[in-house]
């Protein structure tokens, strides 16, 4: 059903593409007076919420090295190595997931994905006040990894396609 | 990589916007450090004093990614924002910008195709020598200046001014980048710097000598961040 409709969706999108078109394949003239207030409406009201939210990516990954100069290690009972299996541990998900990710927004648009993937990742930091040991932190990192992988592609993506 | 149509930047366009992205890593660093400053003030016994970072952290995030789904527009052509005149400039200027088609549908041995490009492998490796450097500093940096023997509290104060200057340079370099129209000077003197950096702080005796130690962190980040900029565009 969901398909359905995102079928309906598309070929809307069509209609007024073609509606844009008409026309304006000759004309290819634009006036620069426009076209500056349209990329500076752009730059107002896209670009800084963009940044914001990248910005959130970047901090709910980098969080645990604030942690750590905390009580992190003795509260979680991590031992040797564990901190930095704990940091490593991210990246994996992070590489593996982001194709498919790409595909996602690609699909639906990152307007949409690129939200649920920040709402997921929010969960995940939020999920780690929950944790009491080495496991549950890997797990949580394990997630977070997932849900902020191919985040920085989708924007450029984003602006860009 | 970033060809086809553009949803709302021309190609020319986004250079100098990007750079606010690589600088947002930074400024992300800056307040994940003066936010931990903070939180880790917090004496009440309730929780341990990180996992107050992580709830206060988590929240914003969550918060944010309601309104940014309710807030960001499909496509130029949805931005309430923008009149009806304006609308048909948006499409109309990417039209002309780009060099294939708007809408274009997914198609998967396209997508591969760009493994065939030589240039691609050079910029993958290009990305995986910045990637280490610049995710290392931003995952560690907390923990590299913990180890010059400050307190908790303050090590995560001295995290925000490297982060801020860092970012700061970006910006100035981005656009002095985009202004000369010159790309290989900068990435390579960003390879150069960041080099130097870590080599400073490998070579001195943290311990005693703090400052250098402390001036080889804003090294780092500044510059990696900046190479990373530009290369992308």
């Amino acid at each position: 059903m969901g398909k359905d409709t995102k079928l309906n969706q598309d070929t809307q999108d069509v209609v007024e593409i073609s509606d844009y078109s008409e026309g304006s394949i000759q004309d290819m003239t634009i006036d620069p007076v426009l076209e500056n207030r349209v990329v500076r409406k752009f730059d107002t009201r896209i670009l800084p919420i963009l940044a914001i939210m990248y910005l959130f990516n970047s901090l709910d990954k980098s969080n645990l090295g604030n942690a750590k100069t905390s009580t992190l290690v003795a509260d979680l009972h991590l031992k040797g190595d564990d901190y930095n299996t704990l940091v490593a541990i991210f990246f994996v998900p992070y590489v593996l997931t982001a194709p498919f990710l790409g595909i996602l927004g690609k699909k639906y648009g990152p307007s949409r994905v690129l939200p649920v993937m920040m709402f997921c990742f929010g969960v995940c930091t939020l999920s780690i006040v929950g944790v009491h040991n080495f496991g549950g932190l890997f797990a949580a990192r394990w997630l977070l990894g997932m849900s902020e992988s191919a985040f920085f592609p989708l924007v450029i993506y984003y602006q860009t396609t | 990589m970033l060809t086809s149509a553009t949803r709302f930047y021309r190609r020319g366009e986004l250079a100098r916007r990007l750079a606010l992205f690589y600088a947002a890593q930074s400024i992300a660093g800056a307040f994940g450090g003066l936010l931990a400053f903070g939180v880790f003030r917090i004496t009440a016994n309730s929780l341990p004093p990180w996992k107050y970072l992580f709830a206060i952290e988590g929240s914003l995030t969550t918060a944010f990614s309601f309104f940014a789904f309710w807030y960001l527009p499909y496509s130029a052509a949805k931005c309430s924002f923008l009149t009806e005149e304006e609308k048909k400039v948006a499409y109309r200027r990417i039209q002309i910008d780009s060099s294939s088609v708007v809408d274009e549908p997914f198609n998967f041995r396209e997508a591969v195709k760009i493994l065939k490009h030589p240039t691609s492998w050079v910029i993958l490796a290009i990305e995986i020598c910045l990637g280490v450097p610049l995710q290392s500093v931003s995952l560690f940096l907390p923990v590299i200046i913990k180890r010059l023997g400050y307190s908790t509290v303050k090590t995560n104060l001295y995290t925000v001014a490297p982060n801020v200057s860092g970012a700061v340079m970006l910006l100035i370099l981005a656009f002095s980048s985009d202004l000369t129209r010159l790309r290989f000077p900068f990435i390579a003197a960003g390879f150069l710097f960041t080099f130097t950096g870590f080599v400073i702080y490998a070579a001195v005796d943290v311990t005693t000598q703090l400052h250098v130690a402390y001036f080889a962190c804003f090294s780092k980040l500044e510059v990696i961040a900046h190479a990373l900029y530009t290369v992308l565009t």
